[in-house]
């Protein structure tokens, strides 16, 4: 029996959207002997409806914790909107009595309750602080040598700090380039590393979003990546699929290949590019990137 | 002042002025620290939509609301410009929370029938498929071929959720926009 089980949360976007990341994070982890089960009545977190009434996002994020506790297992979510928002809704939740019995009357009537029991663990942290980074670098037998990697941190990774940050300091954050650094690629720094995505915004300044996703790749451009590294569903939307749009904006071209990190641990464990890892599913191809891999594979 | 200067920031008058909605802001959830604010502007120099966005600028919306500029803050299209990102919050010395009051300002401009019509969009989506997009057997069939289980959120499972808390009728009663001037001069 395998040490680990989670409820997966896929979100809203991941499941249409970003299917690379579904796939490749589904092979890593069974790979690595970490069970997860689907559940289809996990539905959007309640994020994209805190704009408009807090009580109907808390309570959107709440059934989802409630069916999970029913299930008796903690989430893993591979978007970080959803596991902010679900963070921050546990916490809420276990803080205000008034507000969880409010929530719970709201609950009671789909025949749910919500008492805390389950947990929300984005997958990243799960990486390095529950799986562990000495387990995980025994899975590594085929080290990304010199293959240059620009992490985006992303925001409801790290922020609200108090809730979601875990070890990382949001300014000066580390995890992630400890995971990257694990699959032997190197992390590089750059400007604009810390920079949003845009996704909140999407809907309502579309403009502004795709500068912002302009502004980051060029800053990517300026330190000579190989490749963005992400995990996050919507960050993957942003950069992945909404390149082309800031390539217009910007009249420039950036073709810069957007990985989830489970790609890039995926290519370390030796799974296949396209036959495990759904590199056939990137917008942005990473095909000078896998060249590379070959090639640096065949020399040694 | 420069006469376009006085042309961009007219004055404020006591017509313009709503004495409770501070009071407003600040019982709403999110809101609780508008009061706080002691216009350092670290949050505007923090803030990544700023720096490309003139229309938008954290401190200046928090001043608007100190001041009690009710309509002029509700009814904008600027309180949406805000991605969320938390850089402000994080950095702000009066922990006045920026980020959550951002969303208290858009939860009372829905409750007083300005939400963004991007809002209803969502609303609605979540309310029929439980997430913000549809899947279907167009979208079941790809996740199927790239070897992933299909995905079947049951409908309406978020429905009575939104019709519990309101949000469904009030989201009924949107007022029409104002709309802005050709050069977008409402910032
Ligand atoms: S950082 Fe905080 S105190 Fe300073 S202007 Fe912004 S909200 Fe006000
Ligand atoms: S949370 Fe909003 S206001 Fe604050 S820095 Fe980010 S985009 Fe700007």
């Amino acid at each position: 029996m395998s040490k680990f089980k989670f409820a997966l949360f896929l979100g809203c976007n991941a499941p249409v959207r970003t299917l690379n990341y579904d796939r490749a994070t589904r092979v890593v982890l069974s790979k690595l002997d970490v069970e997860v089960v689907d559940q289809d009545e996990f539905a959007c977190c309640g994020y994209p409806l805190e704009s408009a009434d807090h009580l109907t996002a808390i309570t959107m994020g709440a059934r989802n914790l409630a069916v999970a506790e029913r299930e008796g297992l903690d989430i893993l979510a591979i978007c970080s909107a959803c596991s902010g928002s679900l963070m921050r809704t546990r916490s809420m939740l276990i803080e205000d009595e008034e507000l969880r019995k409010d929530v719970n009357e709201r609950l009671a009537k789909m025949g749910l309750e919500f008492t805390g029991k389950s947990k929300v663990r984005h997958i990243m942290r799960f990486f390095h602080e529950d799986y562990g980074m000495e387990e995980l670098k025994k899975h590594v037998v085929r080290p990304l040598d010199g293959v240059k990697v620009a992490v985006h941190y992303g925001c409801h990774y790290l922020k609200p700090s108090e809730i979601v940050g875990g070890p990382d300091n949001p300014e000066m954050p580390h995890t992630v380039d400890e995971l990257v650094d694990l699959t032997g690629a190197e992390s590089v720094d750059y400007t604009e590393r810390l920079l949003c995505c845009g996704g909140a915004i999407l809907g309502y300044r579309e403009r502004d979003s795709q500068l912002l996703i302009a502004k980051k790749m060029q800053s990517i451009l300026d330190v000579e990546a190989d490749c963005m590294e992400m995990h996050c569903a919507f960050c993957g939307v942003m950069y992945d699929g909404n390149q082309k749009a800031a390539e217009r904006i910007a009249d420039k071209k950036f073709k810069v290949p957007v990985l989830p990190y489970t790609q890039l641990l995926g290519l370390a464990m030796g799974l296949d590019p396209y036959e495990d890892l759904g590199f056939k599913l990137n917008r942005v191809k990473a095909k000078d990137l896998l060249a590379k891999l070959e090639e640096v594979g065949s020399e040694s | 002042m420069p006469e376009d200067a006085i042309e961009e920031y007219p004055l404020v008058t006591d017509d313009d002025i709503d004495p409770t909605f501070v009071q407003r802001v600040s019982a709403t959830p999110g809101g609780e620290h508008l009061l706080d604010c002691y216009a350092c502007g670290t949050c505007s120099a923090s803030c990544p939509v700023r720096a490309i966005d003139d229309e938008f600028n954290p401190r200046r919306i928090i001043r608007m609301a100190l001041l009690g500029l009710k309509d002029e803050v509700l009814q904008s299209d600027f309180i949406w410009f805000c991605t969320g990102c938390y850089i402000c919050q994080e950095r702000c010395p009066q922990d006045v929370r920026i980020t959550e009051l951002m969303m208290a300002f858009r939860n009372v401009a829905t409750e007083e029938g300005y939400p963004h019509p991007t809002v209803a969009i969502i609303a609605d989506t979540v309310a029929k498929h439980g997430i913000i997009m549809e899947i279907g057997e167009f979208e079941n069939e790809k996740r199927v071929k790239a070897g992933l289980p299909p995905r079947n959120v049951p409908e309406d499972v978020h429905r009575g959720i939104l019709e519990s808390t309101g949000l469904t009728e009030t989201l009924k009663k949107a007022k029409p926009r104002p709309t802005k001037d050709a050069d977008g001069g409402d910032a």
